[in-house]
């Protein structure tokens, strides 16, 4: 990143993009890259999908700058090109059935399979984790507890009501509980869900 | 705090908008009972400590190289070139609310008027058709004003107040009939005879205007 562009905000950076500074693009490009390429490879959990559709984010949105009216956040509308892109990624592939599919495997798994999980997993397992909930919770938790994305925020990104997103969010927590706890607790045999 | 508590305040512990001093009781508890912690914890965990995502070696080079081959025009200080369509979107956004209300305002004061002259001149059994004849006073049968005021009512789409839509009839009703009425002619009568009613007893009766109570 040139120095001369790191005392700048987002918003000046877009109006020297917009007359012609080159180099103003490439600062945002460097600023915003980890966030968007992180969005894109916790959505899908493909690191190749995410590189591809980082890529995709910063075309696109440099080819459609005009679009940006300045009323959110830069990095903010770079996310929600990049979770557009992601699910749009896991639809075509049809990776929730995909997903469904191991899990439902999983679940038939004997126990000396389901020995091999982690007692308490740690966040190096976030793709096992997240891979098991379907894509909008998993968009939910990673927008909102991985990139700190408002609740008004994601709702426009996922073009759905607040109250939506909220109960979206609830429920994949709660899955998500479910899920790790069931994968810690074997006890005489059998295994205990703590309620 | 008990431990079937816990489930309700651990979505507003991650959203952050517990306070300081419940979630500190939370965090106490997690540490003190085995089983909430052996239930939250892993999920906690997971949820407040991300492992970041590296950046892959090469991403920023190619990324760079699809920005030199994509099209840069709209990005260098170029607008959009409004369409029609955008200008005709944008005028109709300003200008459809009021041309709307107006439109039905109109609409229904000139139905309202049309139907109650309609209604005086109609033929009826004891008056037939006659285009020459005089009739008495319209006796309305739903005042244009009270048309006009419910149209605008409509077009507003504020759900209308039976109150305030006869209150503002009455009024309208009022104002017109005050400044609009022609005053009455003074009946001509002899030197000897006795002085005339204040009111003729065919007259229309005004609409009665109650004074506001002023109590000290």
């Amino acid at each position: 990143m040139p120095k001369s562009h790191d005392n700048l905000t987002d918003a000046d950076l877009v109006r020297a993009v917009g007359s012609g500074d080159r180099d103003a693009y490439a600062a945002l490009v460097d600023r915003h890259l980890p966030g968007v390429h992180a969005v894109a490879m916790r959505i899908t959990c493909d690191a190749a999908a995410a590189q591809d559709i980082a890529q995709d984010v910063f075309v696109r949105a440099y080819e459609r700058l005009y679009l940006y009216d300045g009323s959110h956040p830069f990095r903010n509308w770079l996310l929600k090109i990049a979770t557009n892109l992601s699910l749009n990624h896991l639809r075509s592939r049809q990776r929730e059935r995909i997903l469904h599919l191991r899990a439902a495997e999983a679940r038939e798994d004997s126990a000396d399979d389901r020995r091999e999980a982690p007692d308490i997993p740690g966040p190096q397992e976030w793709k096992h984790w997240l891979g098991q909930l379907d894509e909008t919770q998993r968009t939910v938790i990673v927008l909102f507890h991985f990139h700190e994305m408002p609740y008004t925020e994601i709702a426009d990104v996922l073009d759905m009501p607040l109250n939506t997103v909220r109960t979206h969010l609830h429920r994949a927590r709660r899955r998500l509980r479910e899920l790790m706890t069931a994968g810690s607790m074997r006890e005489n045999g059998k295994w205990n869900v703590a309620r | 705090m008990e431990c079937r508590e816990i489930e309700w305040l651990i979505d507003a512990y991650l959203d952050r908008t517990l306070s300081r001093r419940v979630a500190g009781e939370l965090v106490a508890h997690l540490e003190s009972c085995a089983a909430c912690r052996k239930t939250y914890e892993p999920m906690l965990r997971l949820l407040s400590s991300p492992e970041p995502v590296a950046v892959p070696v090469g991403l920023r080079e190619r990324i760079a190289a699809a920005l030199s081959e994509a099209t840069l025009a709209p990005a260098q200080g170029r607008q959009r070139p409004e369409t029609a369509a955008d200008a005709g979107r944008r005028t109709r956004r300003v200008a459809m609310p009021w041309a709307g209300a107006i439109a039905a305002s109109v609409a229904f004061f000139v139905m309202g008027w049309l139907g109650s002259r309609w209604w005086v001149n109609r033929p009826t059994r004891l008056h037939p058709f006659d285009p020459g004849r005089e009739h008495p006073p319209a006796k309305v049968v739903l005042s244009p004003w009270a048309m006009s005021n419910l149209a605008q009512a409509i077009a507003s789409q504020t759900p209308a107040s039976p109150i305030a839509l006869v209150a503002q009839t009455a009024t309208s009703e009022w104002l017109v009939e005050s400044l609009f009425r022609p005053p009455p002619a003074p009946p001509a009568r002899a030197a000897t005879e006795p002085a005339a009613p204040a009111v003729e007893p065919d007259a229309e009766p005004a609409l009665l205007i109650l004074p506001p109570v002023i109590r000290l």
